[in-house]
């Protein structure tokens, strides 16, 4: 698996949707599923399966499965 | 109740009602890290708690709670022991310096925030972690009677106190939906070295208002500590438990 579908993946897991409904998109809060509380569990679920830890300010940010990816590669995780 | 192979870890752990909450959750088979500004002492706990229970872990962690900055350190800590789990956090460590406003000092102000509410906001964002990845988490803030009703000379304490409760109620709404339970204590007049510092006549004037007329132990807070943490209170959240002997009804 790489990681956009490692991504997408985490994606669809922490927000109890399929798979393919995730793209990059998919903005925070454009879909009932993605609100600040799937939000908290998302970003934990991020930090478990890529191995970081996202700084506050990260964890504002990340507004879109896009900006996500946009994100992560600060940490090194590219895509 | 049955507390074997559950990790707990509680702030202020080495004395008063501190080490009561570790004696008690220790007695029911937790793995617990203990976390203190003395350093020799908690280690010495961690000996005695270890030759009393060889199967449970037990780990001492140095962190000065007035001290925001280092509270990070205390899960870097758990990370080089290897501990990658967390189920229940006691936010126990608190700082009483009685002074009249006018005469409070703002450096005593600020170690008042800082270890009795802004240690508590920290210590629970940095236990998250632990517990969104298990969707499972019991976090259990320790208030005061002070926070509540307020008394002459502690003004500060007492707001720092009710922010405890207010912070309290506020994340126990965040997080009921991911199954993580969020309770506060507010003890009432309880026989610790904090309490110690009164003159007798004193003590009598606060037991003659106390239903029970005697001062709680620290064991008496535990009991109550260990109820929120256990099963048996699983539909609760957002909580406040006085355990005060009827001293405010």
């Amino acid at each position: 698996m790489n990681n956009q579908e490692l991504l997408y993946k985490t994606f669809a897991e922490a927000l109890q949707v399929d798979v393919l409904s995730i793209s990059d998109d998919l903005r925070y809060q454009s879909i009932t599923e993605w609100d600040s509380i799937a939000h908290m569990v998302l970003i934990n679920e991020i930090e478990i399966n890529f191995n970081v830890i996202i700084e506050t300010d990260d964890v504002i940010d990340m507004s879109s499965v896009a900006k996500a990816k946009q994100i992560l590669s600060k940490y090194n995780i590219n895509f | 109740m049955d507390f074997s192979g559950k990790y707990v870890l509680v702030t202020g752990a080495s004395q008063g009602i501190g080490l009561a909450i570790v004696k008690k959750f220790a007695e029911h088979g937790s793995n617990i890290i203990l976390v203190s500004r003395n350093i020799d002492v908690l280690n010495n706990l961690r000996e005695e708690l270890k030759s009393k229970y060889p199967t449970q872990d037990f780990y001492s962690i140095s962190c000065d709670l007035n001290i925001l900055e280092n509270i990070s350190s205390i899960f870097a800590e758990m990370k080089k022991y290897n501990i990658t789990t967390l189920d229940v956090l006691v936010n126990n460590a608190g700082v009483m310096i009685d002074s009249m406003l006018q005469q409070q000092k703002l450096v005593d102000m600020t170690v008042m925030f800082n270890t009795n509410i802004m240690s508590t906001i920290l210590m629970c964002q940095a236990s998250l972690r632990f517990f969104l990845k298990k969707r499972k988490g019991n976090i259990i803030n320790l208030s005061s009677i002070i926070g509540e009703n307020g008394a002459i000379g502690q003004s500060v304490y007492s707001a720092s106190k009710a922010a405890v409760l207010g912070f309290t109620k506020s994340l126990s709404k965040e997080l009921a939906r991911l199954n993580i339970n969020v309770n506060s204590i507010s003890p009432g007049y309880i026989e610790t070295s904090m309490t110690q510092k009164y003159d007798q006549e004193s003590k009598d004037s606060i037991i003659n208002n106390i239903g029970f007329r005697r001062a709680g132990t620290a064991e008496e807070v535990a009991e109550a500590v260990l109820f929120l943490a256990s099963e048996k209170s699983s539909y609760l959240t957002g909580h406040n438990i006085q355990v005060n002997g009827g001293m405010i009804i």
